[in-house]
Protein backbone atom coordinates (compact mmCIF):
# COMPACT_ATOMS: atom_id res chain seq x y z
CA UNK A 1 0.00 0.00 0.00
CA UNK A 2 3.05 2.15 0.79
CA UNK A 3 5.16 1.48 -2.29
CA UNK A 4 1.65 2.00 -4.59
CA UNK A 5 1.58 5.69 -2.71
CA UNK A 6 4.90 5.97 -3.72
CA UNK A 7 4.86 4.97 -7.47
CA UNK A 8 1.36 7.45 -7.43
CA UNK A 9 3.15 10.20 -6.58
CA UNK A 10 6.58 10.02 -8.81
CA UNK A 11 4.12 9.46 -11.77
CA UNK A 12 1.59 12.74 -10.59
CA UNK A 13 4.38 14.59 -11.25
CA UNK A 14 5.90 13.64 -14.10
CA UNK A 15 2.10 13.48 -16.04
CA UNK A 16 -1.05 14.37 -14.08
CA UNK A 17 0.10 17.09 -12.67
CA UNK A 18 3.10 18.13 -14.23
CA UNK A 19 3.91 21.59 -12.85
CA UNK A 20 4.88 23.19 -16.01
CA UNK A 21 1.86 21.99 -18.14
CA UNK A 22 -0.82 21.60 -15.54
CA UNK A 23 0.11 23.18 -12.82
CA UNK A 24 1.80 25.94 -14.23
CA UNK A 25 4.25 26.41 -11.40
CA UNK A 26 7.61 28.25 -12.01
CA UNK A 27 6.47 29.90 -15.47
CA UNK A 28 9.83 32.27 -15.20
CA UNK A 29 12.65 30.52 -15.31
CA UNK A 30 10.57 27.87 -17.81
CA UNK A 31 10.61 31.25 -20.14
CA UNK A 32 14.14 32.01 -19.72
CA UNK A 33 16.19 28.59 -19.76
CA UNK A 34 14.17 27.40 -22.29
CA UNK A 35 16.48 28.84 -24.99
CA UNK A 36 19.31 26.30 -24.84
CA UNK A 37 18.57 22.58 -24.27
CA UNK A 38 21.89 22.14 -22.83
CA UNK A 39 20.38 25.13 -20.35
CA UNK A 40 17.38 23.62 -19.83
CA UNK A 41 18.54 20.06 -18.96
CA UNK A 42 21.00 21.88 -16.36
CA UNK A 43 18.16 24.03 -14.92
CA UNK A 44 16.13 21.38 -14.54
CA UNK A 45 18.37 19.00 -12.90
CA UNK A 46 19.64 21.69 -10.37
CA UNK A 47 15.34 22.29 -9.40
CA UNK A 48 15.02 18.55 -8.93
CA UNK A 49 17.81 17.79 -6.63
CA UNK A 50 16.93 21.34 -4.49
CA UNK A 51 13.48 20.18 -4.82
CA UNK A 52 13.91 16.23 -3.18
CA UNK A 53 15.78 18.06 -0.08
CA UNK A 54 13.46 20.96 0.36
CA UNK A 55 10.79 18.59 0.23
CA UNK A 56 12.80 16.34 2.97
CA UNK A 57 13.95 18.81 5.27
CA UNK A 58 10.26 20.64 5.31
CA UNK A 59 8.28 17.25 5.84
CA UNK A 60 11.10 16.27 8.73
CA UNK A 61 10.15 19.75 10.81
CA UNK A 62 6.56 19.66 9.26
CA UNK A 63 4.95 18.97 13.24
CA UNK A 64 7.56 21.92 14.47
CA UNK A 65 6.81 24.54 11.97
CA UNK A 66 3.83 26.63 13.14
CA UNK A 67 0.95 27.11 11.00
CA UNK A 68 1.24 31.00 11.05
CA UNK A 69 4.70 31.54 10.43
CA UNK A 70 5.25 28.19 7.60
CA UNK A 71 5.70 30.35 4.56
CA UNK A 72 8.76 32.46 5.92
CA UNK A 73 10.26 29.32 7.79
CA UNK A 74 9.91 27.54 4.25
CA UNK A 75 11.56 30.98 2.16
CA UNK A 76 14.57 30.83 4.71
CA UNK A 77 14.54 26.89 4.51
CA UNK A 78 14.24 27.00 0.52
CA UNK A 79 17.14 29.88 0.40
CA UNK A 80 19.45 28.39 3.00
CA UNK A 81 19.27 25.27 1.05
CA UNK A 82 20.46 26.62 -2.44
CA UNK A 83 23.09 28.78 -1.16
CA UNK A 84 24.44 25.67 0.56
CA UNK A 85 24.05 24.02 -2.69
CA UNK A 86 25.81 27.09 -4.46
CA UNK A 87 28.59 27.31 -2.31
CA UNK A 88 29.28 23.61 -2.53
CA UNK A 89 29.56 23.11 -6.21
CA UNK A 90 31.62 26.82 -6.75
CA UNK A 91 34.00 25.13 -3.91
CA UNK A 92 34.17 21.34 -5.32
CA UNK A 93 33.04 21.18 -9.25
CA UNK A 94 33.72 24.46 -11.06
CA UNK A 95 33.29 23.27 -14.15
CA UNK A 96 29.54 22.31 -13.42
CA UNK A 97 29.47 26.19 -11.84
CA UNK A 98 30.90 27.83 -14.88
CA UNK A 99 27.96 26.54 -16.58
CA UNK A 100 25.15 26.89 -14.60
CA UNK A 101 25.74 29.55 -11.88
CA UNK A 102 23.43 31.74 -13.00
CA UNK A 103 20.81 29.79 -12.33
CA UNK A 104 21.06 28.49 -8.91
CA UNK A 105 20.28 30.97 -7.28
CA UNK A 106 17.26 31.65 -9.25
CA UNK A 107 16.05 27.87 -7.72
CA UNK A 108 15.14 29.80 -4.69
CA UNK A 109 12.49 31.75 -6.51
CA UNK A 110 10.87 28.95 -8.58
CA UNK A 111 7.60 28.86 -7.36
CA UNK A 112 7.90 25.16 -7.87
CA UNK A 113 10.05 24.60 -4.82
CA UNK A 114 7.97 26.44 -2.72
CA UNK A 115 4.24 25.52 -4.17
CA UNK A 116 4.98 21.84 -3.29
CA UNK A 117 5.79 22.33 -0.13
CA UNK A 118 3.44 24.09 0.85
CA UNK A 119 0.67 21.64 -0.56
CA UNK A 120 2.45 18.29 -0.28
CA UNK A 121 5.73 18.28 1.82
CA UNK A 122 4.38 19.95 4.99
CA UNK A 123 1.20 17.37 5.32
CA UNK A 124 2.92 14.19 4.32
CA UNK A 125 5.89 11.77 5.88
CA UNK A 126 9.47 11.86 4.40
CA UNK A 127 9.05 9.02 2.12
CA UNK A 128 6.00 10.12 0.08
CA UNK A 129 7.55 13.81 0.10
CA UNK A 130 10.63 12.79 -1.71
CA UNK A 131 8.84 10.55 -4.26
CA UNK A 132 6.72 14.20 -4.71
CA UNK A 133 10.25 16.53 -5.32
CA UNK A 134 11.53 13.60 -7.53
CA UNK A 135 8.43 13.34 -9.52
CA UNK A 136 7.91 17.00 -9.41
CA UNK A 137 11.43 17.57 -10.25
CA UNK A 138 11.63 15.27 -13.34
CA UNK A 139 8.69 16.10 -14.73
CA UNK A 140 9.69 20.12 -14.34
CA UNK A 141 13.11 18.80 -16.61
CA UNK A 142 10.95 16.80 -19.03
CA UNK A 143 8.64 19.55 -19.56
CA UNK A 144 11.33 22.44 -19.96
CA UNK A 145 13.72 19.82 -22.30
CA UNK A 146 10.49 19.86 -24.32
CA UNK A 147 10.24 23.43 -24.85
CA UNK A 148 14.05 23.91 -25.25
CA UNK A 149 14.22 21.27 -27.96
CA UNK A 150 11.52 23.08 -30.25
CA UNK A 151 12.80 26.66 -28.96
CA UNK A 152 16.71 26.00 -29.76
CA UNK A 153 16.02 23.67 -32.80
CA UNK A 154 13.33 26.37 -34.74
CA UNK A 155 15.07 29.29 -33.33
CA UNK A 156 18.60 28.94 -33.44
CA UNK A 157 18.70 26.29 -36.16
CA UNK A 158 20.64 23.83 -33.62
CA UNK A 159 20.46 21.37 -30.74
CA UNK A 160 23.52 21.10 -28.45
CA UNK A 161 24.64 23.92 -29.91
CA UNK A 162 25.88 21.90 -33.06
CA UNK A 163 24.27 24.38 -35.79
CA UNK A 164 21.91 22.58 -38.04
CA UNK A 165 19.56 24.72 -40.19
CA UNK A 166 21.61 27.48 -41.60
CA UNK A 167 21.37 30.90 -41.02
CA UNK A 168 18.88 32.69 -43.48
CA UNK A 169 15.90 29.84 -42.41
CA UNK A 170 16.28 30.45 -38.66
CA UNK A 171 12.86 31.95 -36.85
CA UNK A 172 14.54 34.04 -34.59
CA UNK A 173 11.41 34.97 -32.69
CA UNK A 174 11.32 31.48 -31.03
CA UNK A 175 14.83 32.47 -29.50
CA UNK A 176 13.23 35.19 -27.62
CA UNK A 177 10.25 35.82 -24.90
CA UNK A 178 7.79 35.65 -27.58
CA UNK A 179 8.62 32.59 -28.70
CA UNK A 180 8.56 31.19 -25.34
CA UNK A 181 5.25 31.79 -24.68
CA UNK A 182 3.82 30.63 -28.69
CA UNK A 183 5.48 27.57 -27.52
CA UNK A 184 4.52 27.40 -24.30
CA UNK A 185 0.75 27.59 -25.25
CA UNK A 186 0.99 25.54 -28.01
CA UNK A 187 1.97 22.39 -26.03
CA UNK A 188 -0.74 22.94 -23.39
CA UNK A 189 -3.57 23.86 -25.77
CA UNK A 190 -2.38 20.13 -27.46
CA UNK A 191 -1.89 18.42 -24.01
CA UNK A 192 -5.59 19.97 -23.43
CA UNK A 193 -6.89 18.83 -26.53
CA UNK A 194 -5.93 15.11 -26.15
CA UNK A 195 -6.68 15.41 -21.87
CA UNK A 196 -10.21 16.78 -22.50
CA UNK A 197 -12.87 14.87 -20.21
CA UNK A 198 -9.85 12.08 -19.49
CA UNK A 199 -8.55 14.19 -16.12
CA UNK A 200 -11.22 13.15 -13.32
CA UNK A 201 -11.67 15.81 -10.35
CA UNK A 202 -10.84 12.73 -7.58
CA UNK A 203 -7.41 12.28 -9.19
CA UNK A 204 -6.01 15.77 -8.22
CA UNK A 205 -3.49 14.99 -4.90
CA UNK A 206 -5.55 17.80 -2.74
CA UNK A 207 -8.79 16.08 -3.93
CA UNK A 208 -9.77 19.35 -5.00
CA UNK A 209 -11.14 20.35 -1.32
CA UNK A 210 -11.17 23.99 -2.96
CA UNK A 211 -12.66 25.50 0.41
CA UNK A 212 -9.73 23.73 2.94
CA UNK A 213 -7.64 24.68 0.01
CA UNK A 214 -4.00 26.14 1.92
CA UNK A 215 -3.49 28.49 -1.53
CA UNK A 216 -7.11 29.84 -0.53
CA UNK A 217 -5.86 30.31 3.09
CA UNK A 218 -3.02 32.76 1.55
CA UNK A 219 -5.62 34.97 0.10
CA UNK A 220 -8.18 34.85 2.95
CA UNK A 221 -5.98 36.32 5.58
CA UNK A 222 -5.61 34.45 8.99
CA UNK A 223 -8.33 33.82 11.71
CA UNK B 1 -3.15 36.92 27.32
CA UNK B 2 -3.13 33.52 25.60
CA UNK B 3 -2.84 35.05 22.80
CA UNK B 4 0.02 36.34 22.97
CA UNK B 5 1.88 33.62 24.82
CA UNK B 6 1.17 31.66 21.52
CA UNK B 7 3.19 34.95 19.21
CA UNK B 8 5.93 34.62 21.09
CA UNK B 9 6.27 30.84 20.76
CA UNK B 10 5.65 31.10 17.23
CA UNK B 11 8.21 33.58 16.50
CA UNK B 12 10.56 31.85 18.77
CA UNK B 13 10.58 28.82 17.23
CA UNK B 14 11.38 30.86 13.80
CA UNK B 15 14.09 32.85 15.66
CA UNK B 16 15.63 29.11 16.48
CA UNK B 17 15.20 27.67 12.80
CA UNK B 18 16.95 30.71 10.83
CA UNK B 19 19.40 30.75 13.80
CA UNK B 20 20.27 26.78 12.81
CA UNK B 21 20.14 27.88 9.46
CA UNK B 22 22.57 30.89 9.84
CA UNK B 23 25.07 29.05 11.67
CA UNK B 24 24.99 26.37 8.99
CA UNK B 25 25.35 28.90 6.10
CA UNK B 26 28.55 30.04 8.18
CA UNK B 27 30.12 26.81 8.39
CA UNK B 28 29.66 26.31 5.26
CA UNK B 29 30.62 29.19 3.70
CA UNK B 30 33.87 28.68 6.09
CA UNK B 31 35.27 25.49 4.63
CA UNK B 32 34.06 26.25 1.06
CA UNK B 33 36.24 29.63 0.72
CA UNK B 34 39.95 28.50 0.11
CA UNK B 35 38.29 25.59 -2.39
CA UNK B 36 36.68 28.75 -4.08
CA UNK B 37 39.87 30.99 -4.46
CA UNK B 38 41.73 27.82 -5.57
CA UNK B 39 38.93 27.61 -8.29
CA UNK B 40 38.94 30.92 -9.23
CA UNK B 41 42.60 31.49 -9.62
CA UNK B 42 42.92 28.48 -11.88
CA UNK B 43 39.90 29.33 -13.90
CA UNK B 44 41.47 32.64 -14.49
CA UNK B 45 44.95 31.23 -15.29
CA UNK B 46 43.14 28.80 -17.98
CA UNK B 47 42.15 31.89 -19.68
CA UNK B 48 45.15 33.04 -19.62
CA UNK B 49 46.54 30.03 -21.56
CA UNK B 50 43.52 30.05 -23.88
CA UNK B 51 44.93 33.58 -24.98
CA UNK B 52 48.78 32.91 -25.11
CA UNK B 53 49.27 29.04 -25.25
CA UNK B 54 52.84 29.40 -23.49
CA UNK B 55 51.47 31.29 -20.30
CA UNK B 56 53.51 30.31 -17.57
CA UNK B 57 53.40 33.65 -15.19
CA UNK B 58 53.25 36.68 -15.18
CA UNK B 59 53.86 40.63 -13.78
CA UNK B 60 51.15 42.81 -13.49
CA UNK B 61 51.63 46.26 -14.93
CA UNK B 62 48.52 48.04 -14.75
CA UNK B 63 49.94 50.81 -12.87
CA UNK B 64 52.61 51.52 -15.33
CA UNK B 65 50.32 51.32 -18.54
CA UNK B 66 47.59 54.01 -17.43
CA UNK B 67 48.74 56.78 -19.41
CA UNK B 68 46.44 60.06 -19.20
CA UNK B 69 47.01 60.09 -23.69
CA UNK B 70 45.53 56.39 -24.26
CA UNK B 71 42.02 56.90 -21.98
CA UNK B 72 38.81 55.82 -23.86
CA UNK B 73 35.93 56.83 -22.25
CA UNK B 74 33.88 53.76 -23.69
CA UNK B 75 36.37 50.74 -22.27
CA UNK B 76 37.62 50.63 -19.23
CA UNK B 77 41.43 49.13 -18.42
CA UNK B 78 41.20 46.73 -15.77
CA UNK B 79 44.29 44.43 -15.90
CA UNK B 80 47.89 44.64 -18.00
CA UNK B 81 49.76 41.80 -17.77
CA UNK B 82 53.55 40.96 -18.98
CA UNK B 83 53.39 37.22 -19.92
CA UNK B 84 56.63 35.09 -19.17
CA UNK B 85 56.78 30.98 -20.58
CA UNK B 86 57.91 28.40 -18.62
CA UNK B 87 61.56 29.51 -19.45
CA UNK B 88 61.22 33.25 -17.55
CA UNK B 89 61.39 34.79 -21.25
CA UNK B 90 59.07 37.39 -22.45
CA UNK B 91 56.35 35.93 -25.03
CA UNK B 92 53.82 38.87 -24.91
CA UNK B 93 51.31 40.94 -22.94
CA UNK B 94 47.69 40.22 -21.32
CA UNK B 95 44.61 42.80 -21.08
CA UNK B 96 41.59 42.79 -19.24
CA UNK B 97 39.33 45.41 -20.02
CA UNK B 98 35.48 46.19 -19.80
CA UNK B 99 33.11 47.91 -21.99
CA UNK B 100 29.87 48.54 -22.07
CA UNK B 101 27.85 45.63 -24.33
CA UNK B 102 23.99 45.18 -25.22
CA UNK B 103 22.86 43.65 -22.00
CA UNK B 104 25.50 44.53 -19.40
CA UNK B 105 29.36 44.67 -18.81
CA UNK B 106 31.57 42.27 -21.50
CA UNK B 107 35.08 42.10 -19.81
CA UNK B 108 37.28 41.40 -22.85
CA UNK B 109 40.65 39.20 -22.22
CA UNK B 110 43.28 39.46 -25.18
CA UNK B 111 46.45 38.06 -25.65
CA UNK B 112 49.42 39.42 -27.91
CA UNK B 113 52.96 38.47 -29.01
CA UNK B 114 56.02 40.27 -28.59
CA UNK B 115 55.23 42.11 -32.45
CA UNK B 116 52.01 43.24 -30.82
CA UNK B 117 49.95 41.12 -32.88
CA UNK B 118 46.48 39.54 -31.48
CA UNK B 119 47.17 35.75 -30.43
CA UNK B 120 43.46 35.01 -29.17
CA UNK B 121 40.56 36.61 -27.19
CA UNK B 122 38.52 35.30 -24.59
CA UNK B 123 35.54 36.54 -22.24
CA UNK B 124 36.90 35.29 -18.92
CA UNK B 125 33.58 36.47 -16.97
CA UNK B 126 29.64 36.27 -16.96
CA UNK B 127 28.06 37.83 -20.25
CA UNK B 128 24.52 39.20 -20.37
CA UNK B 129 24.19 39.52 -24.10
CA UNK B 130 20.93 38.53 -25.54
CA UNK B 131 21.16 34.50 -26.07
CA UNK B 132 21.31 33.24 -29.77
CA UNK B 133 21.81 36.87 -30.63
CA UNK B 134 24.28 39.26 -29.07
CA UNK B 135 25.84 36.17 -27.37
CA UNK B 136 27.28 34.81 -30.78
CA UNK B 137 30.16 36.97 -29.66
CA UNK B 138 31.29 33.27 -27.93
CA UNK B 139 31.45 31.36 -30.89
CA UNK B 140 34.83 30.25 -32.14
CA UNK B 141 34.29 31.77 -35.72
CA UNK B 142 34.26 35.47 -34.31
CA UNK B 143 36.86 34.91 -31.51
CA UNK B 144 39.87 33.67 -34.17
CA UNK B 145 38.82 36.34 -36.41
CA UNK B 146 40.75 38.43 -34.14
CA UNK B 147 43.88 36.10 -33.81
CA UNK B 148 47.08 37.51 -35.85
CA UNK B 149 45.67 41.02 -36.25
CA UNK B 150 47.38 44.19 -34.72
CA UNK B 151 46.69 48.19 -34.95
CA UNK B 152 46.89 48.36 -38.68
CA UNK B 153 43.95 45.88 -39.91
CA UNK B 154 42.34 45.38 -36.82
CA UNK B 155 39.05 47.60 -38.63
CA UNK B 156 39.21 44.72 -41.02
CA UNK B 157 37.91 42.34 -38.45
CA UNK B 158 33.50 41.83 -39.36
CA UNK B 159 30.90 42.63 -36.92
CA UNK B 160 28.34 39.66 -36.42
CA UNK B 161 24.82 40.05 -38.38
CA UNK B 162 22.16 41.54 -35.80
CA UNK B 163 24.36 41.74 -32.96
CA UNK B 164 25.65 45.32 -34.14
CA UNK B 165 26.03 46.60 -30.85
CA UNK B 166 28.01 43.17 -28.83
CA UNK B 167 30.46 42.79 -31.86
CA UNK B 168 31.39 46.45 -31.97
CA UNK B 169 31.71 46.70 -28.11
CA UNK B 170 34.08 43.62 -28.05
CA UNK B 171 35.98 45.40 -31.40
CA UNK B 172 36.11 48.64 -29.81
CA UNK B 173 37.70 46.68 -26.67
CA UNK B 174 40.14 45.33 -28.76
CA UNK B 175 41.59 48.11 -30.23
CA UNK B 176 41.91 50.28 -27.51
CA UNK B 177 43.89 47.22 -25.71
CA UNK B 178 46.56 47.04 -29.16
CA UNK B 179 46.67 50.83 -27.64
CA UNK B 180 48.11 49.93 -23.95
CA UNK B 181 50.16 47.29 -25.18
CA UNK B 182 51.56 49.24 -27.53
CA UNK B 183 52.27 51.81 -24.97
CA UNK B 184 53.44 48.72 -23.09
CA UNK B 185 56.01 48.03 -25.21
CA UNK B 186 56.89 51.30 -25.65
CA UNK B 187 57.44 51.98 -22.13
CA UNK B 188 59.75 49.14 -21.48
Amino acid sequence: MDNNKFLKTILNGLFYENPTFVLMLGMCPTLAVTISFFNAIGMGLSTTIVLILSNLIISLLRKIIPDKVRIPSYIVIVASLVTVVQLLIQAYIPSLYKSLGIYIPLIVVNCIILGRAESFASKNNCINSIADGFGMGIGFTMAISLIAILREFIGNGSIFNIILIPNDYQIKIFSLAPGAFLVLGIIIAILNYKNNNKIKSDEFSCNNNCLNCSMNRITKGDE
Amino acid sequence: MKNNLLVIKDALILFIITTILGLLLSFTKIITDEPIKTAQINALNNSYRQVINDYSSSDDITRKVLDESITNSKVKLINCLKVYNANNETIGYITLVRINGYGGNIDVLTGFDLSENITGIEFPNDLSETPGIGMGITSNEFKNSFVGKNISNIKSVDTLTGATISSTAVKDAVSFSLDIVKNAIQID
